[in-house]
């Protein structure tokens, strides 16, 4: 845009300094064509209708950025015969009957879905059932084929994993091959996508695990199916380093204009390595780097079904609520965990490192917001603990599930995790005012989302520095939040002199499930010295109880459950929850996030709605009871220079 | 195993049937005796461990499939008028069924003062039901239709409009209408319904709803009002009623709407009725009828003398009604129809938004001995005293509420309301503007009681024609004063206190009983009716004050009575010696017009068990939810435009649902 010549007031100064001042005097101001007198002026009225011109979000959207079908090597290779075409129609609220024989149908429809196959080989298990010409040119395409077609499907996936996931070898790499698939997937999601009603993204899972570590990202693009058309997946084949994922993604957009994102998730299987302050290739992050992450990845997949990676027990020794759902054995080539890994591991202390990095590099390469997923391989995005059909279709409701195996112990060093440690996790609300791909997405992309363990909690949470207690009681308080505030995922800048951050809360459970116990509010940051604290502070309690001086509610919510009969009461807790907070603590000079999380009263864990179910003992080693909860994306405050 | 054969046996003809019974005879002994488990059908074997394998033995695992009751209530207004309507186009209305449309989704949109507006959120249903009585002649009129002008009293009205006296004319054409005075030439164009240019506005009004359905999103009904304002015994009496398809326009263009004017039409509802059983007989199409303002029927909208005829109604009567009638519309913005403070004196929330000056015109003034036959829950009364007469119940009806704008915008919000017509659009004097007046009578209704209400609440399975329409049927509905609270209501026999704390009451009230809008009969040895009721705030809305049960019932003496019992409140408030629970308070700030929800709860939730029941005497239930104190409408335009109201305005209300009620039936 070309500059003014000169600046608004100095225009007027110029006006005024020529005018005569007998026109002053008859209230009459003159532009440079014409003069307009006060009498004459239009009055710019105040709409009557409050809604008149609101833009601002105003519903929040569930979906579940990550769900396999029988499209992914290892869910359709392994028993899940259900694709794209059948997890969107269970998505959208069908009843639908499982890969293992079990009728399936969601409490309430989601309001989207991005089906994210592994873009490794993606279709194999429907090309093998087809048997594909191409594909059977290839000799490890043929060999899993006539194994599979043998009804040795064990040995076939044994086989394929040998040679393709060990000795990495792609069946796949003739382009025609992997187009077919890639369309088909496209066609999937341009079906079933109805704008207003339901979201069908195009997207697909970039599976790197060098090393073992778990890499991982989902790819989530903005467009419809003529932009995504024209490109093919990314895989790990083509690069196993996220900063040529981001250079992929680049060209993406430049070749269509389009946009996309990218999610990573399961810092918990990465062994220090997901927040790393190194590169892969093994360089210091340099600002280049933390410009890049911070552009192409602007959430974090903060719990799913392979554990609950927000906190860890030993990072916030003073959180109690920090142990929940915890995996933290090792990665996936049986290298255990180690406590220096940890940090590097989980989202709070990924947030608080990125505080340090901004510092040093003038950009924040952690700058996420939070989203839950499933990262299920059934087709069945299912969240809540009375309707749980598991990580994959092998352990898909039935008698067994208490015993298989999900991650190994080659090693023999305990890394071994079992089938029943997976975890009915998590879905991901969207604050948005249209349910459209656009939306969404561009609502995904400032952050405006926040996690949950599998509830449809409604949680929103304004920052600035005027609001005051009685604004959160206020019939219009988002309306309020929006104009003299940021809403989760935003930035607070430039402290206004003598003036903390307000945050105000509000959250209501979810209508078909558990009343809440508490809202809490968790504030990282780094100190003058370069060192980074955490501290969490509860801002509301059910029940009438009260905070006591440690900044927690003076008294544990209770608990209804009847384990026996996986049942529990909704007599404790409450259906909504609000707060208002001003941080005591702050210091303008000083970086610092906050988030929110809600926690609901005590619900039966999903194992025991099983062994209610099924009749058999609780296995042990989990809780009979847990407390689902969830996380809003932080808001950051950044001192100005 | 008999269940699969005898599903077989009754898909087949007479002669099949004999055939299976002779294989069955022939079959050699040993088969049966060698296996009493197994049965043959002519194609083959069934044997009990087979089916075993495929039959579940128990629910299944996810407790969600196989559930087919509804899961949400929709919200929507069964009642738009759009400048097709005569009387709105002559107040000013310029807005159109596309429009009315586009603002339900919630579109902004200019309203005809030139106001931008929109809805704080989209509805989900809506049906335009313009009058089908000089259906779009409004139009035609506008324009200077030639044919209309050729008429004194027409371009007489047309001059008036021009000079901008809409207001006038839309009172004069109401006048003209209810006291059969309507020019020839609009009582031929405007009444006859084969008419080409009436055909062709009433397709238009058919296509905006087409167009604007979306199975799935929204739902656009085709539906039309049928104004009669003459009871047989005298005029401006009102017997309204909304017609609303089930159908598309492929069915409902095959036949013409009925308006009121003899020839061409009919003010009988009888003759509606009529109508109705030809268009579902010609099309094999559904359409239904929802009647409204009683309060301003003068005591002829739910008659024990039938005032056509001046004879007690007749069981045809009531089966007729019963049949084509099964909702009312409660409330609205001409007044709240729950009940009269005269007809219900003990209940210190029946004087609600209490229209009661006379009929609809003001021509007649009201006498207390019509307000029997004009509110609900006094018709519901005598329903059953009639049921007990004739065998059936003609006020077996469920509740909605709905707008009745002349605006073609459906505003119910206090905070948002555009008024009734488009004359009372936001402006500075409509609060103290009469909206009706007969100064020979001395009755006058002031702008100010126009009423913010009403919307539509409907469980049904899926936001479809069918499926909205199959709950109507059903009445699995409840009314609404503009919030867009979340209630519950089932009955049945074995509801416990535990019922109320799992998380999904719904799965105990679906299966242990029935929802609103049902039936209970045969109460079995020593039960008693018991209820599951529930209610969660409008999410962006006020807080529940208290869950309330209102019973009527019929004494073996043929008395009818009625209670209302509060069944479940926020805070810790104890009813006092009296029985009654205090007021929950007030948080409103008049002046600023706003208020908090430091009182009140968001949720109410309760088994209630009939403490009075007796199962020899016919009885209905109905949920009334209450919110605590909000401003109303007169106070946010007072902070508007910088009024001060007159005394007798009130500045707060408190906003409520009305369920449809549950029948207990000896």
């Amino acid at each position: 845009m070309r500059k003014p010549e000169q600046s608004l007031p100095v225009a007027i100064a110029a006006l005024f300094a020529l005018a005569p001042a007998g026109i002053f005097a008859s209230d009459t101001a003159v532009g440079p064509d014409f003069a307009v007198d006060r009498d004459n002026a239009p009055v710019l009225e105040k709409n009557y209708s409050p809604f008149v011109g609101d833009d601002y979000p105003n519903r929040v959207f569930w979906g579940d950025t990550h769900l396999h079908t029988s499209y992914s090597y290892d869910a359709g290779l392994v028993g899940n015969t259900l694709g794209p075409d059948e997890a969107y129609q269970f998505a959208k609220g069908k009843q639908v009957i499982s890969a293992t024989g079990v009728p399936a149908k969601l409490v309430r429809p989601l309001d989207w879905l991005v089906v994210a196959d592994h873009a490794e080989t993606m279709g194999v298990p429907v090309l093998i059932q087809r048997s594909d010409p191409v594909l059977l040119k290839t000799e490890i395409g043929k060999t899993v084929h006539d194994l599979y077609m043998q009804g040795k499907v064990y040995e076939a996936f044994e086989y394929y994993g040998l040679k393709v996931l060990v000795e990495g070898n792609n069946p796949m790499d003739d382009p025609a091959i992997v187009r077919t698939v890639w369309e088909e997937m496209v066609g999937f999601a341009e079906e079933h996508n109805e704008p207003g009603k339901f979201t069908a993204f195009i997207g697909f899972e970039w599976s790197a695990m060098p090393a073992g570590n778990n890499l991982h990202r989902v790819v989530v693009m903005r467009d419809d199916g003529d932009k995504a058309s024209e490109v093919l997946p990314f895989a790990a084949y083509d690069s196993d380093d996220p900063e040529d994922l981001w250079q992929w993604m680049a060209r993406y957009e430049e070749k269509t204009g389009g946009q996309v994102l990218a999610i990573p998730h399961n810092g918990n299987l990465a062994n220090g390595v997901m927040f790393a302050t190194e590169t892969l290739s093994g360089k210091r992050i340099d600002k280049d780097y933390a410009a890049a992450r911070a552009k192409w990845e602007p959430l974090y997949e903060v719990t799913q079904m392979k554990g609950d990676g927000e906190a860890h027990p030993l990072l916030s020794p003073d959180d109690e609520f920090a142990d929940y759902e915890r995996w933290d054995r090792g990665n996936w080539a049986g290298e255990k965990k180690t406590p220096e890994m940890l940090p590097h591991d989980y989202a709070r202390s990924a947030l608080k490192i990125g505080l340090q990095l901004e510092d040093k590099l003038g950009v924040n390469p952690f700058k996420f917001g939070m989203v839950g997923a499933t990262d299920s391989h059934t087709s069945l995005s299912t969240t809540r603990e009375d309707n749980y059909f598991g990580k994959v279709s092998l352990m898909e409701p039935g008698k067994e599930r208490f015993t298989g195996q999900i991650v190994p112990d080659p090693e023999g060093v305990g890394t071994a995790t079992y089938e029943f440690e997976t975890i009915a996790s998590g879905l991901q609300g969207v604050w948005s005012r249209e349910n459209t791909r656009e939306s969404l997405w561009d609502a995904m992309n400032r952050k405006e989302t926040y996690a949950t363990t599998g509830s449809r909690i409604t949680v929103r949470v304004f920052a600035g520095w005027d609001f005051d207690e009685k604004t959160v009681l206020r019939p219009d308080f988002a309306k309020v939040g929006y104009r003299s505030g940021v809403p989760m995922g935003g930035d607070l800048k430039a402290a206004p002199s003598g003036k903390s951050p307000r945050l105000m809360i509000r959250a209501l459970r979810d209508p078909d499930a558990a009343n809440l116990d508490r809202v809490q509010i968790i504030k990282g940051w780094l100190d003058a010295k370069g060192k980074l604290h955490e501290r969490i502070w509860d801002v509301a309690c059910s029940d009438g109880r009260t905070i006591n001086e440690r900044n927690r509610c003076d008294r544990m919510v209770g608990n209804t459950v009847d384990i026996e009969h996986a049942t529990y009461t909704n007599d404790i807790g409450e259906p909504l929850l609000m707060a208002y907070w001003e941080d005591p603590e702050f210091d303008p000079k000083q970086r610092a996030f906050y988030y929110v999380r809600v926690l609901e009263i005590p619900t039966p864990r999903w194992t025991t709605y099983d062994a209610a179910f099924y009749g058999l003992d609780l296995p042990e080693g989990v809780p009979p009871t847990q407390q689902e909860r969830a996380y809003t994306s932080p808001i950051w405050y950044t001192p100005s220079s | 195993m008999k269940v699969p054969c005898g599903r077989l046996m009754k898909t087949m003809t007479g002669a099949m049937t004999t055939t299976v019974l002779i294989l069955a005879v022939l079959l050699p002994v040993s088969v049966l005796a060698a296996d009493d488990e197994a049965t043959l059908y002519p194609e083959g074997r069934i044997d009990k461990q087979a089916l075993e394998r495929i039959l579940p033995d128990k629910p299944p695992y996810s407790p969600y499939a196989d559930r087919a009751s509804p899961t949400r209530p929709l919200f929507g207004d069964t009642h738009v008028h759009t400048s097709f309507s005569l009387d709105a186009g002559a107040a000013g209305a310029r807005l159109g069924p596309v429009e009315a449309l586009r603002f339900a989704k919630g579109d902004e949109v200019m309203a005809s003062s030139g106001q931008r507006v929109r809805l704080s959120r989209p509805l989900d249903f809506m049906v335009v039901a313009d009058h089908s009585d000089g259906f779009g002649l409004f139009p035609r009129l506008f324009e200077g239709d030639r044919e209309l002008l050729a008429d004194p009293t027409v371009k007489e009205w047309y001059d008036l409009m021009k000079a901008g006296k809409g207001a006038e004319v839309a009172y004069a054409i109401v006048n003209a209408q209810a006291s059969g005075t309507i020019p020839k030439v609009f009582a031929v164009e405007g009444f006859d319904s084969s008419q080409p240019g009436y055909r062709s506005a009433w397709h238009e009004v058919i296509k905006a709803a087409e167009d604007a359905n979306e199975p799935g999103r929204f739902t656009a009904f085709i539906g039309y009002e049928w104004t009669s304002n003459s009871s047989g015994d005298g005029n401006g009496n009102n017997l309204h009623r909304n017609v609303i398809y089930r159908d598309g326009g492929d069915l409902a263009r095959q036949v013409d709407p009925l308006t009121t004017a003899q020839p061409w039409g009919s003010p009988n509802p009888r003759d509606l009725w009529k109508w109705m059983a030809a268009y579902e007989e010609k099309t094999h199409g559904q359409v239904l009828a929802i009647a409204h303002n009683g309060n301003m029927s003068n005591g002829r909208m739910f008659p024990i003398i039938e005032s056509f005829t001046g004879k007690k109604i007749d069981r045809a009567y009531a089966e007729a009604r019963a049949r084509w009638e099964p909702l009312i519309e409660v409330t609205q913005m001409k007044g709240d129809g729950e009940t009269h403070p005269f007809l219900s004196p003990n209940d210190e929330f029946a004087d609600y938004e209490t229209w009661d000056k006379g009929n609809l015109d003001l021509t007649e003034a009201k006498k207390p001995a019509m307000f029997e036959f004009e509110y609900a829950r006094s018709a519901l009364k005598n329903g059953l005293n009639l049921e007990k007469e004739l065998g059936v119940n003609p006020y077996k009806f469920g509740m909605i509420g709905s707008s009745d704008t002349h605006t073609s915008l459906a505003t119910a919000d206090e905070d948002n309301f555009f008024g009734k017509a488009s004359i009372s659009e936001p402006n500075a004097t409509r609060a103290e503007h009469p909206y009706m007046e007969n100064p020979e009578l001395g009755l006058k209704i002031m702008g100010w009681e126009q009423t913010a209400s009403g919307y539509a609440a409907v469980w049904a399975t899926e936001n479809t024609r069918e499926a909205i329409f199959d709950a109507m049927e059903r009445r699995e509905t409840y009314a609404t004063t503009g919030p867009r609270m979340i209630v519950r209501f089932f009955g049945g026999w074995e509801f416990e206190d535990e019922d109320a704390h799992t998380r999904m009451p719904a799965r105990a009230g679906y299966t242990k009983g029935v929802p609103m809008g049902g039936d209970l009969a045969n109460a079995p040895e020593g039960k008693t009716p018991t209820f599951l009721v529930a209610a969660l705030k409008d999410p962006i809305g006020a807080n529940l004050d208290r869950y309330q049960i209102v019973k009527g019932w019929l004494d073996s003496k043929g008395k009818l009575h009625e209670t209302v019992y509060d069944v479940v409140w926020s805070g810790d408030r104890e009813p006092g010696t009296d029985g009654k629970l205090p007021a929950v308070g007030n948080t409103v700030d008049v002046r600023e017009a706003t208020w908090t929800n430091t009182i009140g709860a968001p949720e109410l939730i309760a088994v209630w068990k009939d403490p009075d029941f007796n199962p020899e005497q016919p009885a209905f239930y109905y949920g009334r939810v209450i919110e605590i104190p909000t401003p109303r409408w007169t106070a946010y335009d007072a902070k508007y435009f910088g009024l001060q109201m007159p005394p007798e305005v009130p500045m707060t209300t408190q906003e409520r649902a009305y369920t449809s009620p549950i029948w207990y039936t000896p």
